[in-house]
């Protein structure tokens, strides 16, 4: 072999150094900036599936799902300019709720940065602020060494997005490859890998053990971490009742005797009252967002905070800790569980039966868990049908953002890690389709459901004929459709007098314009038809999309209005608790 | 069971926060700067003075800022998080007197390390 046979484009090296992170698929969309990286990928085509998305925000939310689907680093390609700009989004998107995600735009030649070129845009500048790191790579002899940073930051600690923009020049250009290189990452600690503070598990335990009131908060961290089974040995351990938030949902089995459900803004009434109440909260990898502690300063006003978290910047960021682990949530559960073991737990019977009595009085007044007396499909027939389906049949839920992802988290029961998928931090409309379109490619042997209101769906819909394309035949689309941007009408509705502005939405025939896309399109208008319309689109060997034509005007409740405590809930539009 | 509120007020109206100096050593890279400063304007810290310069190691810098804020920590934790971050400290409570912050070049016949291997050398390098 001649020295020159050696070399390699860029591009090529690219390609190679996916493959030798394992990745097998990514989605994107070429243009003038990453042809070389499209012209190289036919030779990896056996190794590498591109997926073609019909726009780059579909393309990044694709990778989202597909990464939390599978618990491996997603990979979304675009051009330079607007190619870049659209996955903004979905990189923002993943740096709020700490999704594994390498982002690989392409960038104009070196010689043209700066200059205002062509499709020329600053995206590693735009991308700062929403971004573990970036890289401009202008050198292909750096890209060994940058794509095996990229995955190594996107993947550990606190995962999150990583940027990676190559000019057209380096992509272009023909070098030897050296693939024998040190990672040269001095400033960067994986909190994950080091050691657990001795002192203060001992400090945790020894508050869990004397709690009279213990809580377990849990959260994406448990589910990152792949750390549920230590969280059920801990709480049977500490005899503590454990909630979970909007991305802890599956971390904690529904059907055990301690789990008591979601808290928030849009949890139950008796999860809330269970926090205001506690004596001592451990918080398991989840971040206090204001969604779920409502004003912060009424915030567990009685408890003694323990949060054990991955990234040391959010222990103390918004709630003052009385204890903070800072490590992997599998790591810290199994440090608490050994010094647990020394002392023999209470029994907290009264504790239990406190939030049996809270649960007791508060769920017979949970209106919002029935569906009201009406002849109109009501959004709880949906969910009671798909409830039903879902059970015990190997599936996921991906859900966008708004009302129907509120129901969703409250009325579908959660039994396994990583089965529900959804857009938490940055909730962004639009992400649901194109999420499922990932989960699905990560996880080809389930049945992915997207729920989706009118308002996502028309953000993103193009993304059926993607899937088209791809053959892709286990997503189920459910479209809660009641003509409104839902949860901006409620408030509306609750705060506004009802000066429903800019709310009212019409969207086309949804049916129809599956069947255009060549995917099965059915619509529901009653509730005897719900159950059926699942079972038809669960047995269809291709995509689905059934547009549920609910009651309009039908609200997410209980709710903690804005700015308020958790202790001030609405049970409806006239009731509080 | 304690009264306190859970809260961390990052400001408290009606007073100036306290100031805190604190040092970041970082990578001379592109864009690591960049980071930096931004993270300080998204995250509303109030920065009083800030001086950026090559620091006494190759390929590295040294940012001495004064930040007015409440919750120090959590400008030191949000800075440590960068990756082009290679250490970060808060000296506040080490002896020194900060008014402004100047950076000069010393003419000392000495090697630059060992000049700044002293324990005060960010209180030299700051002045009335």
């Amino acid at each position: 072999m001649t020295a020159s046979d050696e070399t390699r484009t860029g591009a090529q090296i690219l390609c190679e150094a996916l493959v030798r992170q394992g990745v097998e698929v990514i989605f994107g969309i070429p243009g003038g900036a990453i042809m070389p990286f499209y012209h190289a990928l036919p030779e990896y085509a056996d190794r590498l599936h591109h997926v073609l998305c019909r726009h780059e925000q579909g393309a990044g939310h694709a990778a989202e799902g597909y990464a939390r689907a599978s618990g491996r680093v997603g990979v979304c390609v675009a051009t330079s300019g607007p190619g870049a700009t659209n996955l903004v989004t979905p990189i923002a998107d993943a740096w709020m709720d700490s999704t594994p995600l390498v982002a690989l735009t392409g960038q104009v030649s070196s010689a043209l940065l700066g200059t205002d070129a062509f499709q020329e845009t600053d995206i590693t500048g735009i991308t700062v602020p929403i971004t573990k790191h970036s890289y401009l790579v202008r050198d292909p002899r750096e890209l060994p060494r940058v794509i095996a940073e990229a995955f190594h930051l996107a993947a550990t600690g606190r995962p999150g997005p990583v940027l990676v923009d190559v000019t057209k020049d380096a992509q272009q250009m023909r070098v030897v490859p050296d693939w024998d290189v040190a990672f040269d990452l001095e400033g960067y600690e994986d909190h994950r890998a080091g050691p657990v503070d001795a002192a203060a598990v001992r400090a945790a335990a020894a508050l869990l053990a004397g709690a009279e009131r213990p809580i377990i908060l849990a959260g994406n961290g448990v589910i990152q971490s792949g750390a549920s089974r230590e969280l059920t040995a801990l709480a049977e351990c500490a005899t503590a009742p454990v909630i979970t938030t909007l991305h802890g949902l599956g971390a904690f089995p529904h059907d055990h005797p301690l789990s008591l459900g979601m808290p928030g803004m849009h949890g139950w009434v008796h999860v809330n009252r269970a926090i205001q109440r506690c004596d001592v909260l451990l918080n398991v990898g989840s971040r206090f967002d204001d969604r779920v502690t409502g004003k912060v300063s009424a915030f567990a006003p009685h408890a003694k905070i323990v949060h054990v978290d991955v990234d040391p910047s959010e222990i103390g960021k918004l709630v003052r800790a009385d204890v903070g682990i800072v490590g992997d949530a599998r790591a810290v559960l199994c440090a608490l569980l050994d010094e647990l073991a020394e002392t023999r737990p209470a029994s907290r019977c009264d504790w239990l039966a406190e939030v049996h009595a809270l649960r007791e009085e508060f769920e017979p007044r949970q209106q919002y868990r029935r569906r009201p007396s009406s002849d109109s499909l009501q959004p709880h027939d949906v969910y009671a049908a798909l409830n039903a389906a879902l059970h015990d049949r190997p599936s996921r839920v991906v859900t966008d953002v708004g009302q129907h992802q509120m129901w969703t988290a409250q009325l579908i029961d959660w039994g396994r890690p990583r089965s529900h998928i959804t857009s938490g931090g940055a909730g962004t409309m639009g992400f649901a389709v194109p999420a499922a379109l990932g989960a699905a490619l990560a996880c080809p042997d389930e049945t992915i459901w997207a729920v989706v209101g009118d308002g996502g769906f028309q953000m993103t819909n193009q993304e059926l004929a993607t899937m088209r394309q791809e053959g892709v035949t286990n997503v189920k689309i459910a479209i809660i459709n009641n003509g409104f941007l839902g949860m901006v009408r409620q408030w509306q509705e609750l705060f506004e007098n009802r000066r429903y502005s800019a709310t009212p939405l019409s969207g086309p025939d949804f049916a129809a314009l599956a069947r255009a896309y060549g995917v099965m399109g059915l619509t529901v208008t009653t509730p005897a038809g719900a159950a059926g319309a699942i079972a038809e689109a669960w047995a269809h060997d291709g995509p689905v999309v059934i547009d549920f034509r609910v009651e309009r005007e039908a609200n997410v409740f209980p709710m903690v209005p804005a700015g308020r405590g958790i202790g001030e809930m609405l049970l409806d539009a006239g009731a509080t608790a | 069971m304690s009264a306190v509120p859970n809260t961390m007020p990052n400001a408290v109206p009606n007073a100036a926060p306290p100031r805190h100096t604190v040092v970041v050593r970082l990578h001379d890279r592109p864009g690591a700067l960049y980071r930096a400063i931004g993270l300080i304007r998204r995250r509303g810290y109030n920065v009083a003075s800030l001086v950026v310069g090559a620091s006494e190691r190759p390929g590295t810098s040294r940012m001495v800022l004064v930040v007015e804020a409440c919750d120090v920590r959590q400008v030191v934790q949000q800075l440590a998080r960068l990756i082009d971050v290679l250490s970060v400290q808060e000296i506040t409570a080490q002896p020194s007197h900060v008014d402004a912050l100047v950076e000069a070049m010393l003419g000392f016949d000495m090697p630059h390390d060992a000049l700044l291997a002293g324990p005060h050398f960010t209180a030299q390098e700051t002045a009335r």
